[in-house]
């Protein structure tokens, strides 16, 4: 909101430079936007929140606090103060149908009116804030509103047909042509003035056209009146203006000013116009007003939440220069009272507040809290989420993050499941489902990527979600994608030993791989049909299943061979907190030898280590495949498995004798099964 | 027999005449040959010889061996190196070529981000408390004492998650991270300070500086005389490891429900230090965070008994600073994750 210097330094005794009173309200009031040169005038932009509306949407109600942070005098502008009859019901009857939706209104019947320009300094203080000058009345209004916060209109007295005004609330399909020349259909319940034809004014927010003041106008109606916020914001909202006048009622506002800004805007008509206007009478209607009530405060209470110790003779006058009365209840104790002009003062802390703000909290020195040496408790989930991210990026891939909202076809379409959590106001289709996979954001990542980089290997930890029962379920989950450069064999080797790694980092070493049945996967792993058919496992760590590893199912994505990687976190942070125990370091030597088999092509690997491990007694220490080959010249169904033995005892160095025997037991063993032993030697 | 001295001379000359290591090896055959080296058959027949002529040929002999063993390690030590200098100088490599590139991951900037500003709200001994990110009304709203007309509850504001049949309660992907307030004091009574992060959402256009998806970071210390004095030294501290020493902070007086009194909390401009720059309209000052002291308002939705007890929170956009610490102008780069961006990131914070 706009503010002049020149017109602000009207209501204090002493005004600091514009510079320097941009820095003192943004330090004790309200945060300043800037300042405009215009002519010698600067306007202030200033940045008042909604709570402020109430006192300081005013030329007098900044400056209020302006005199209170300089501790200059404040005085309020000179109205007109002789008395004012009582206006007989046979020049104007006012009647408020609404019951609740005023809470005050005062009005003054003015003759003599000759509508003239306004002074050019008037002209240039109204230009400078944004409003332009129309006429002597107009002005008038607008110039009061601006100066007192208290919005007033003016009515052409002749043409309020039947001297009778009713203040009602508007019916359905009902319109109004406003100043601007526009008829508008006015939202039902809005409040509205109505003469014995038409409705002449839409309540706060702007005139009707039917009782404009025109350049024929000599008598004048002026009113200053509370109507409901609510219905105020409804009806601005509904036909689409925002007005002054209504910007400062959606807000709240008390209606102290009502009749003080009616007795300036006759001080102003007498100063701005060739004679003075004849005060035909006032009206009122009378409302029950909420009084402001004493809230008591200590200034204990003050110290201890501000932090500094603040006397206590400066409490009543930091008050006092506000407004506020406090009477002195014991030793350090008051009662106060909010003025008139403040709504929103409703507890101690506000007014702990108005000291804090006046005091100065440039002035409050920082002081480190005194606390109790409490150990910060552990958050395993994010500490286990932290770990691997070092992991990660340990083993080569790099973090992302992507939006947690999606559209409903989202990319790729196979993955759209009806359990989506839906927004009920997206502000476009692009994002108005909530994921409930981490696995399209990344393919878009790699999808977008593709022309960027040769390969990829990202990841993201975060959180999906989808529909519960009783509410929306969310769930903490890992992805990691590995996109190899060019074309590679080896690819999902490649991702399942990076997957191994991370999770050996981890200390999950016992994990085991199988194949995917339906009974493995639930949410929030996706389903086994987005998977290469022959390329995808369940992750185990004994019955727990902990993620998946799988190729992206071409059918989804063509354009390269994506590997990719889930872990469900929860399950994870199950496992790896299992007790991790130390191992002795073996001190006798381990015998290696190396066996060559020529299986069928359908045989596992895995199958083939257990039987070797089951018969491999228990000197036999570890089983590691270390070749493999398929090729035509050892026949198209068959696949070739070289094995590292490890032998190693405990309790003393294996002879060759006892290796011999082992070893032959499981030779045995694999030619029962018809697996062909290739060779078999001493490793080097 | 060769006499001893002749035997000397000869081996000398043929030491000297050594060309390369080959010549040395034939030097060593000549004369200390297992069976017809030279100087071994001596040493072999001094058994034959008397008493007094093996003592003093012997120990002439001993000294003869031991002198042309040492100059013939001399002389072969001088043609290894020679040899392994030649072998070097093929070795050589244009140290300018450029290093092999080694595949690395890199952390999101958001990541690093969040992980300094919590290990230094640890070391002060906040806990790190998560909350959901789709919470229901009461959490988002009422539990921190945004009035049931405030607008921020417009559906231009934010967004509100379709109704399912079944579910009680209204879903709103959380407009701010305040919805762990409660949800953490509803299971623990002060003294306690916490630090909560994670995504927020805005149902607003996008630009440069403003995103539907952001991250926020709050901080929440509640005991019986937590103050604005406290809550300026945790933000001094907190500003001045995380953006550097000579970050200052500034508390201007604002408004926001859940805190009364409330701030706006303005950091000294990183791109000018404080000088007055565009970044910061010449003021100096950029404006990062909200806080105050906690509404007794949200203590009473908590469950505690108003009055017991006072706290201060504060709360900030943590891609802000994400974007001030590594001055990228754009916030929607910060999930665009091109990987052009995102390799730019290292563990340096």
């Amino acid at each position: 909101m706009k503010f002049s210097h020149d017109w602000l330094s009207q209501y204090v005794s002493r005004i600091p430079q514009a510079s320097e009173l941009e820095r003192l309200i943004t330090a004790h009031s309200f945060q300043v936007e800037g300042i405009e040169k215009e002519g010698k005038d600067s306007v202030l932009d200033i940045d008042l929140l909604p709570n402020h509306m109430t006192y300081a949407a005013s030329h007098t109600g900044v400056a209020r606090e302006i005199a209170a942070i300089t501790k200059q005098k404040f005085s309020l502008p000179k109205v007109f103060t002789s008395k004012i009859p009582k206006l007989p019901l046979s020049y104007l009857k006012v009647t408020d149908t609404t019951k609740s939706l005023v809470s005050a209104y005062h009005g003054v019947l003015l003759e003599d009116v000759q509508i003239v320009p306004s002074p050019e300094i008037i002209q240039k203080r109204l230009a400078a804030v944004g409003v332009r000058a129309i006429n002597n009345v107009v002005d008038a209004t607008n110039y009061v509103m601006l100066e007192l916060g208290q919005p007033i209109h003016a009515f052409d007295y002749e043409r309020i047909a039947g001297n009778v005004l009713t203040i009602q609330t508007a019916k359905k399909g009902e319109k109004v042509v406003i100043l601007d020349g526009e008829s508008r259909p006015l939202p039902e319940g809005a409040i509205i003035l109505r003469d014995r034809d038409q409705i002449t004014d839409l309540a706060g927010i702007m005139g009707g056209e039917a009782s404009a003041i025109t350049s024929r106008t000599h008598k004048v109606f002026l009113h200053a009146a509370i109507f409901d916020r609510n219905r105020i914001r409804l009806a601005e909202k509904a036909i689409g203006n925002r007005t002054e006048a209504s910007l400062r009622y959606v807000h709240g506002m008390t209606p102290w000013a009502c009749q003080m800004a009616l007795q300036r805007a006759i001080q102003l008509l007498n100063e701005w116009s060739p004679k003075p206007v004849r005060v035909v009478g006032g009206m009122e209607l009378a409302y029950k007003q909420k009084k402001n009530i004493p809230i008591k405060i200590e200034r204990s209470y003050v110290c201890s939440l501000i932090g500094a110790d603040i006397p206590a003779k400066e409490i009543p006058i930091i008050l006092g220069r506000l407004g506020f009365v406090c009477t002195q209840k014991g030793r350090d104790t008051w009662n106060v009272v909010a003025p008139v002009w403040r709504s929103d003062i409703e507890r101690q802390e506000d007014i702990v507040e108005e000291i804090g703000r006046m005091y100065g909290y440039d002035n409050v020195k920082s002081i480190p809290p005194l606390a109790h040496l409490a150990h910060p408790e552990p958050n395993d989930m994010e500490e286990l989420a932290d770990a691997m991210r070092d992991h990660f990026v340990a083993l080569g891939y790099s973090e992302v993050e992507n939006y947690a909202l999606e559209a409903k076809k989202a990319f790729p379409q196979e993955f759209a499941n009806d359990w989506r959590i839906k927004l009920a106001n997206p502000f476009s289709e692009e994002y108005s489902y909530v994921r409930d996979s981490l696995v399209r954001g990344m393919l878009r990542n790699v999808d977008e990527n593709i022309t960027r980089a040769k390969g990829m290997k990202l990841f993201e930890i975060g959180r999906v979600y989808r529909k519960g029962q009783k509410g929306p379920e969310e769930r903490d989950h890992a992805i990691s994608v590995f996109v190899p450069e060019g074309k590679s064999q080896s690819a999902y080797f490649e991702a399942k030993g990076c997957t191994e790694s991370l999770l050996e980092r981890l200390g999950v070493t016992n994990i085991w791989l199988k194949d995917i049945d339906t009974n493995d996967i639930a949410w929030p792993l996706p389903s086994g049909s987005v998977m290469h058919p022959h390329r995808r496992a369940v992750i185990k760590v004994d019955s727990i299943t902990i993620g998946v590893l799988y190729q992206l199912h071409p059918a989804v994505y063509a354009k390269r061979p994506v590997f990719v990687s889930e872990f469900l976190m929860p399950q994870l942070l199950e496992v790896v907190e299992t007790a991790w125990e130390f191992r002795a370091i073996p001190k006798y030597p381990a015998v290696v030898r190396d066996i060559a088999l020529l299986v069928d092509k359908d045989i596992r690997a895995q199958d083939v280590i257990d039987l070797i491990e089951s018969e491999g007694g228990r000197e036999l220490a570890d089983v590691d495949l270390f070749d493999y080959y398929e090729g035509t010249e050892i026949g198209e169904d068959k696949k070739s498995l070289a094995f590292h033995l490890i032998f190693q005892s405990p309790d003393r160095t294996l002879t060759d004798a006892e290796v011999g025997q082992n070893l032959a037991r499981i030779i045995t063993a694999l030619k029962v099964e018809g697996w062909g032993i290739r060779g078999e030697s001493e490793a080097k | 027999m060769e006499s001893l001295s002749d035997l000397k001379k000869k081996a000398q000359k043929m030491l000297e005449n050594a060309k390369s290591i080959e010549d040395l090896d034939a030097f060593e055959i000549e004369f200390f040959g297992r069976k017809q080296g030279k100087l071994t058959q001596v040493l072999r027949s001094l058994s034959t010889l008397g008493e007094d002529a093996r003592r003093e040929l012997g120990a002439e002999a001993n000294i003869l061996r031991q002198d042309l063993l040492e100059a013939l390690e001399t002389k072969r030590d001088e043609y290894l190196r020679k040899s392994l200098d030649l072998q070097l100088a093929k070795e050589k490599i244009d140290i300018s070529f450029p290093g092999k590139k080694q595949n690395k991951g890199h952390l999101h900037p958001n990541t690093l981000v969040r992980r300094k500003a919590e290990a230094i709200f640890r070391s002060m001994g906040f806990s790190v408390f998560s909350s959901p990110d789709i919470d229901t009304e009461f959490y988002n709203f009422d539990s921190v004492n945004v009035p049931k007309d405030h607008p921020a509850r417009d559906m231009q504001d934010t967004f509100w998650v379709e109704e399912v049949k079944g579910w009680k309660d209204r879903y709103i992907p959380r407009t701010h991270v305040s919805n762990a307030q409660v949800r953490y004091m509803e299971k623990h009574n002060p003294p306690f300070r916490i630090v909560y992060s994670g995504k927020v959402f805005r149902n607003e256009a996008t630009d440069a500086s403003h995103d539907f998806q952001f991250n926020q970071i709050e901080c929440l210390m509640v005991g019986e005389n937590v103050s604005v004095a406290n809550l300026k030294y945790v933000l001094e501290t907190f500003f001045e490891r995380m953006l550097g020493s000579g970050t200052k902070i500034r508390m201007r007086p604002s408004f926001f429900p859940f805190v009364e009194p409330g701030f706006e909390v303005d950091i000294t401009c990183v791109a000018c230090k404080g000088k007055g720059c565009s970044v910061c309209k010449q003021s100096g000052w950029v404006e990062l965070l909200g806080a105050g002291m906690v509404h007794q308002n949200v203590f009473k939705a908590a469950g505690y008994v108003p009055g017991q007890y006072q706290g201060f929170a504060f709360g900030m956009g943590l891609d802000r600073i994400t974007m001030m610490k590594y001055n990228i102008p754009d916030i929607r780069l910060l999930r665009g994750n091109d990987v052009r961006f995102l390799e730019q990131f290292s563990n340096r914070l």
